[in-house]
C-alpha cells in the first residue's frame, strides 16, 4: 500500500553461460563417440584393436555424455538463467554455483576416462562406479540446496510452472540415482549392486526410463515454459494444461518402466502396470508439446525467418511423435516385435536428437545474444544448422526404423514347418549393416550442424564478456490466491512435497510385491551361485560391456525358445549382481549359451569372432588372452557376494583360489586337447567359464516349465 | 464463427514478464487422457482381476501347437522310401550342402574336414556312424560335447538333407582333416 519498494539487484549469469558453453562442447565429444560407435558397428575394425575404443566401452561413454553431459549442462545452463529471473533474486549462493559447475565438470571427465578403462557397474545410464556416483550425489546436494536457498528468498511468492518442473525434476533423479546405485564396494573401482537378477531388472529400468523422463524430458518441459514465451512473446496458451500435464505427467511417469521388460520372467502383474501406464503418459505428455505449439499462435509467420523458433517446432513435434512411438512400443504385442532391435534406437534417438537437441539450440541460440549483450553472429548459419541437423535427424530415424523392423520380422519368421526361417543371428546382421552406414552419415551431419552452432556462437561472442544482468525490482504485488493450486504455487516446500509423493507411490507400488517375491522363488535348493572361477569372467564380462549388444534372457514366446532355448525363469537370476538382461541385440542373446558350443569355441570367437561366425561385426578380444586375473581380489569379491545373501559355501568364502585354478585347469585341459596351450590365470578362461555357465545355474532343472 | 483469440483470459499473475492465459482443455485432449486411463483399468481388471489368460498361456499354447506340427511333420515325412534310400538321393545331398555351410562349416570346417568339432569325413564316429545315430546325434546334440540339438532349428527334413551330405563326404580325404576321434564304423 502506497509505498513502493524498489531494489537494484544483479543476476549471476557467468554460471549460466559456463554451463552453456559446457553443455556444447562435451555434446559435440558425447556426439563424437557416437558416431565412432556408428562406424564400429558398420565397421568392426575402427575399434583399432584397442579394448578402451571397443563398442562395449564406449557406446556408455557416449549414452552418458549425452544424458549427464549434453542434457545436464543445458539443464543447468537454462535453470540458472531462468530461476534467478523468475524469482527475481540472484541466486543464492554464488560459491555453491560454482562448486557445482566445477563438481559437475570434473564428475563428467572422470566418467569418460573410467568407462574407457572398463570400471562399470554394468547397469545402463549408471555405468559409473560408485565412487562416481557419490561424487554425483554430493554435488546433486550441493546444487539443491542453492536451487531451494534461492526459492526461498525469492522475491515473487507466485512460482512459475517452470519452477514446478525444475523443483520435480530435481528431487525425483536425486532419489532415482540413489536408489539405483545402491552398491557393496569391492576395492576402489569394483562394486556390486545389492539389487539382484528381476529385482535388480525392475530397479534398473525404473531408474532408466525415468532418468529419461526427469532428466531429459520434465528439466526441458520447465525449460520451454521459460524461454519459448520470451522467444515468442506471447503468453502461454493454458495455465490449466499446465497444471494437469504437469501433475499427471510426473506421477505417470514413475510407473512406466516395466515396459523395458515385457515378455521377460518379471511378474506379468508388473509387465501389465508399465505397459498401461505408457499408455496413459500419451495424454500428459501432448499437454506438454500442445501448450507449446499453441503459445506460438500468432507467430508461425516469423518461424521463416528466426532459428530459435525453428529449433522450438522442431523439438516439439519431435516430443510429441516419441511420446506417441514410446507408448505404443509399451504395447505388449507390439514389443515382441520391437524390443531388443534398432527400433530401440531409432526412438531414443527421435526423442534425443530431435526433442533434446532441438531445446538445446533454441535455448543456446536465444541466451547467447542475451548474455553477451550481441546479436547472434549469423542468423544464415544457424538456419544451415537447422537444415543440416533436420536432415541428419530424419537419416538417423528412419535408417534405424528399417533396421529394427527388419530385425523384428526376420527374428519372428518362420517357414510353413513352423520353423525359424533365418535361425542364424548372422543372418539379420548382415540384412541390416547397409542401414548402419546409412545412420552414420545421418549422426555425422548431425554434430556438423553442433560444430557450425559452436562456431556461430564463438564468433557471437568473441571479444566481448558476459554481462551479469542488472536489473530493476519493484516489490511483489500481492494478488490473493483464489484456487488451491494458486494457493500451492505460493508455497514452495508443500509443492516440492507433493511432487515427491506423487513420484514415489508409483516405485513403492512396484517395488514391495517384487520384492517380497523373493520368498516364493526356489532359490538355494535349485540354483547354484557362480563359482570363484565363473564370478570373475562375469566382472570380466561386464568390463567389456557386453551387455551393450547381447541380453540374456530369453523371452516369454515360443519362437524365441526356437533361437535360443527355453524361456529364461524369475529363479535362475537370482545370484546375479548386476542383472545382465541388456536392451539390444546386436549380437545373438545368450542365456542359452553355457554347454551350446565347446571350449574351443568360445576360445576361437573370442580372439577372431568371423573364424566361427562369419559375417560378425564383433570385435576381436585378443588382450584377454594375454591379461592375467588378480586371484588376490576373489576373497574379497566372494565375501561381498556373500554378504549379498549368496550362499557360498565355507570353503569357497576361506579359499576362493583353490575353486578357481581346479576349474580353469579343467579349460585349459580341454583347450590342450584340441591342440592350444592357455594359461590357467589368463582373463579368457574366466570368460569362457562363464559363458559355459550361463543358462546353466539350476541344480533340479525346472527349464520348459512356465514361470510362476 | 468465434475467433481463438476471444476466449483468452490473461491470468494476473506475470513473472519476469511471461504471461498465461487460462483457455480451457482441448476436448479431444480430455478424451484421450480418460480413455487411456479407463482403457487401462480395463486391462488390469481383465488379464489381473478376471485372470483371463495371459502370456503364460499364450506360450503353454504356443508349445503345444508347435509339438503337433512337429508331430504330424515326423508322421509324413519320407513317404514309402526308408531312410537308407531317402539319404542317397542325390537332390537331398544337394540341399544339404548347402545347410551344412550355413549352419556345420563354422565347427566342422567347410569341406567337413574338422575343427572345433570332428571330422565328418573320417570312417571315425564318436556317437555312432549308422544312419540312424547320426541323424538323432544331429536331432538331439550332444550337450557335454558342445553339439547343438538341431531339432527346433532345422527340422525333421533339413536334418536328414544335412546328414545325406555328410554320408557323402565319406573318404573325401580333405586337406587340414583332424585326425580320427571316436569308434571305427563300417557299413
Amino acid at each position: 500500500m502506497g509505498q513502493e519498494h524498489t531494489t537494484w539487484i544483479t543476476y549471476d549469469d557467468r554460471t549460466a553461460a559456463r554451463f552453456l558453453w559446457a553443455t556444447i562442447l562435451w555434446g559435440i565429444v558425447g556426439m563424437l563417440v557416437g558416431a565412432w560407435a556408428a562406424l564400429e558397428l558398420a565397421y568392426w575394425p575402427a575399434n583399432a584393436g584397442q579394448a578402451w575404443m571397443t563398442f562395449g566401452r564406449i557406446r556408455p561413454i557416449h549414452t552418458d555424455a549425452m544424458i549427464f553431459a549434453f542434457s545436464g549442462n543445458a539443464f543447468f545452463a537454462g535453470l540458472y538463467y531462468s530461476l534467478q529471473r523468475l524469482c527475481k533474486t540472484r541466486m543464492w549462493s554464488d560459491a555453491l554455483s560454482q562448486l557445482h559447475y566445477w563438481g559437475w565438470q570434473a564428475i563428467i571427465a572422470a566418467t569418460a576416462i573410467t568407462l574407457a578403462l572398463g570400471y562399470t557397474q554394468g547397469k545402463e545410464y549408471a555405468e559409473m562406479e560408485f565412487g562416481i556416483d557419490i561424487a554425483i550425489t554430493l554435488v546433486w546436494v550441493l546444487m539443491t540446496v542453492n536451487v531451494f536457498a534461492t526459492i526461498a528468498i525469492r522475491r515473487v511468492k507466485h512460482l512459475y510452472v517452470a519452477i514446478w518442473f525444475y523443483i520435480a525434476s530435481i528431487l525425483t533423479i536425486a532419489m532415482l540415482h540413489v536408489v539405483n546405485n545402491l552398491a557393496i564396494p569391492v576395492g576402489l573401482f569394483k562394486s556390486y549392486s545389492i539389487f539382484g537378477g528381476v529385482q535388480d531388472a525392475l530397479v534398473q529400468w525404473w531408474y532408466g526410463h525415468n532418468a529419461v523422463g526427469f532428466l531429459l524430458t520434465t528439466p526441458f518441459l520447465g525449460m520451454m515454459y521459460y524461454f519459448l514465451p520470451k522467444a515468442v512473446q506471447k503468453p502461454v496458451y493454458s495455465y490449466r494444461l499446465s497444471i494437469l500435464h504437469f501433475w499427471s505427467l510426473i506421477f505417470i511417469y514413475i510407473w512406466a518402466g516395466p515396459h523395458h521388460l515385457l515378455y521377460t520372467s518379471l511378474p506379468e502383474w508388473a509387465q501389465s502396470l508399465g505397459m498401461v501406464f505408457s499408455l496413459a503418459l500419451i495424454a500428459p505428455s501432448w499437454g506438454g508439446m500442445i501448450n507449446g505449439l499453441l503459445t506460438m499462435r500468432g507467430a508461425w509467420g516469423r518461424v521463416r525467418q528466426e532459428p530459435i523458433l525453428k529449433f522450438f517446432v522442431l523439438a516439439l513435434t519431435f516430443y510429441g511423435m516419441a511420446t506417441l512411438e514410446g507408448p505404443l512400443l509399451s504395447i505388449k504385442s507390439l514389443n515382441l516385435l520391437s524390443h531388443y532391435t534398432d527400433w530401440t534406437i531409432a526412438h531414443v534417438h527421435g526423442g534425443a536428437l530431435g526433442w533434446l537437441g532441438g531445446m538445446v539450440f533454441a535455448v543456446a541460440y536465444y541466451m547467447v545474444p542475451k548474455l553477451w549483450g550481441r546479436p547472434l553472429y549469423s542468423q544464415k548459419l544457424a538456419n544451415i544448422h537447422f537444415w543440416i541437423a533436420t536432415i541428419g535427424i530424419l537419416l538417423y530415424v528412419c535408417s534405424m526404423w528399417a533396421a529394427g523392423l527388419t530385425e523384428g520380422l526376420m527374428w519372428m519368421a518362420t517357414t510353413s514347418d513352423g520353423l525359424l526361417k533365418y535361425p542364424q543371428f548372422i543372418e539379420s546382421v548382415l540384412a541390416v549393416k547397409p542401414l548402419f552406414w546409412v545412420r552414420l552419415v545421418g549422426g555425422t551431419l548431425y554434430l556438423l550442424g553442433t560444430v557450425l552452432c559452436l562456431y556461430n556462437l564463438v564468433r557471437t561472442t568473441a571479444g566481448a564478456e558476459v554481462r551479469d544482468e542488472r536489473v530493476m525490482i519493484q516489490e511483489d504485488q500481492h494478488i490473493p490466491a483464489k484456487t488451491m493450486h494458486e494457493r500451492l504455487e505460493g508455497r514452495a516446500m508443500a509443492l516440492a512435497v507433493f511432487a515427491l509423493l506423487a513420484v514415489i507411490i508409483g516405485g513403492v507400488v512396484e517395488f514391495v510385491p517384487a520384492f517380497l517375491m523373493e520368498t516364493k522363488v526356489p532359490t538355494v535348493t535349485s540354483v547354484r551361485p557362480y563359482t570363484p572361477l565363473e564370478l570373475e569372467g562375469r566382472d570380466l564380462y561386464i568390463r567389456e560391456g557386453c551387455y551393450n549388444c547381447h541380453s540374456q534372457t530369453v523371452r516369454m514366446y515360443h519362437k524365441e525358445e526356437l533361437r535360443y532355448g527355453p524361456a529364461s525363469q524369475a529363479h535362475e537370476f537370482v545370484y546375479d549382481h548386476p542383472f545382465q538382461w541388456g536392451s539390444k541385440r546386436t549380437g545373438p542373446d545368450l542365456h542359452r549359451e553355457g554347454g551350446r558350443y565347446p571350449d574351443m569355441w568360445h576360445y576361437k570367437h573370442m580372439l577372431d569372432p568371423r573364424s566361427t561366425s562369419p559375417g560378425s561385426i564383433m570385435p576381436a578380444y585378443p588382450w584377454l588372452l594375454e591379461a592375467r586375473v588378480d586371484r588376490e581380489m576373489l576373497t574379497a569379491k566372494v565375501g561381498a557376494m556373500k554378504a549379498l545373501g549368496v550362499p557360498y559355501d565355507a570353503d569357497t568364502l576361506k579359499d576362493p583360489k583353490k575353486s578357481y585354478g581346479d576349474q580353469a585347469i579343467q579349460i585349459v585341459g580341454r583347450l590342450a586337447q584340441d591342440g592350444v596351450i592357455v594359461s590357467s590365470d589368463s582373463e579368457l578362461i574366466a570368460l569362457i567359464a562363464y559363458l559355459q555357465s550361463l543358462g546353466k545355474l539350476e541344480t533340479k532343472s525346472t527349464l520348459g516349465a512356465n514361470n510362476p | 464463427m468465434k475467433k481463438d483469440q476471444d476466449k483468452d483470459i490473461v491470468r494476473p499473475y506475470v513473472v519476469d514478464g511471461i504471461e498465461e492465459y487460462d483457455n480451457p482443455l482441448p476436448s479431444w485432449w480430455v478424451g484421450l487422457f480418460w480413455g487411456t486411463i479407463v482403457f487401462g483399468l480395463g486391462y488390469l481388471l481383465w488379464f489381473h482381476v478376471m485372470k483371463k489368460p495371459g502370456l503364460d498361456a499364450e506360450l503353454t499354447a504356443q508349445r503345444q501347437a508347435f509339438e503337433e506340427q512337429k508331430q504330424a511333420l515326423q508322421a509324413a515325412n519320407g513317404g514309402a522310401d526308408s531312410l537308407e534310400q531317402r539319404l542317397k538321393d542325390p537332390k537331398a545331398v544337394a540341399e544339404g550342402k548347402a545347410i551344412f555351410a550355413t549352419n556345420c562349416a563354422a565347427c566342422h570346417g567347410q569341406l567337413g574336414e574338422g575343427s572345433i568339432g570332428p571330422n565328418l569325413t573320417d570312417d571315425f564316429w564318436i556317437h555312432g556312424g549308422g544312419p540312424d545315430a547320426i541323424v538323432a546325434t544331429v536331432t538331439n546334440g550332444v550337450p557335454a560335447k558342445g553339439m547343438i540339438a538341431w531339432e527346433s532349428t532345422l527340422g525333421v527334413q533339413n536334418i536328414e538333407k544335412v546328414v545325406a551330405y555328410v554320408l557323402s563326404l565319406k573318404g573325401s580325404n580333405p586337406p587340414n582333416a583332424k585326425a580320427p576321434q571316436g569308434d571305427e564304423y563300417k557299413d
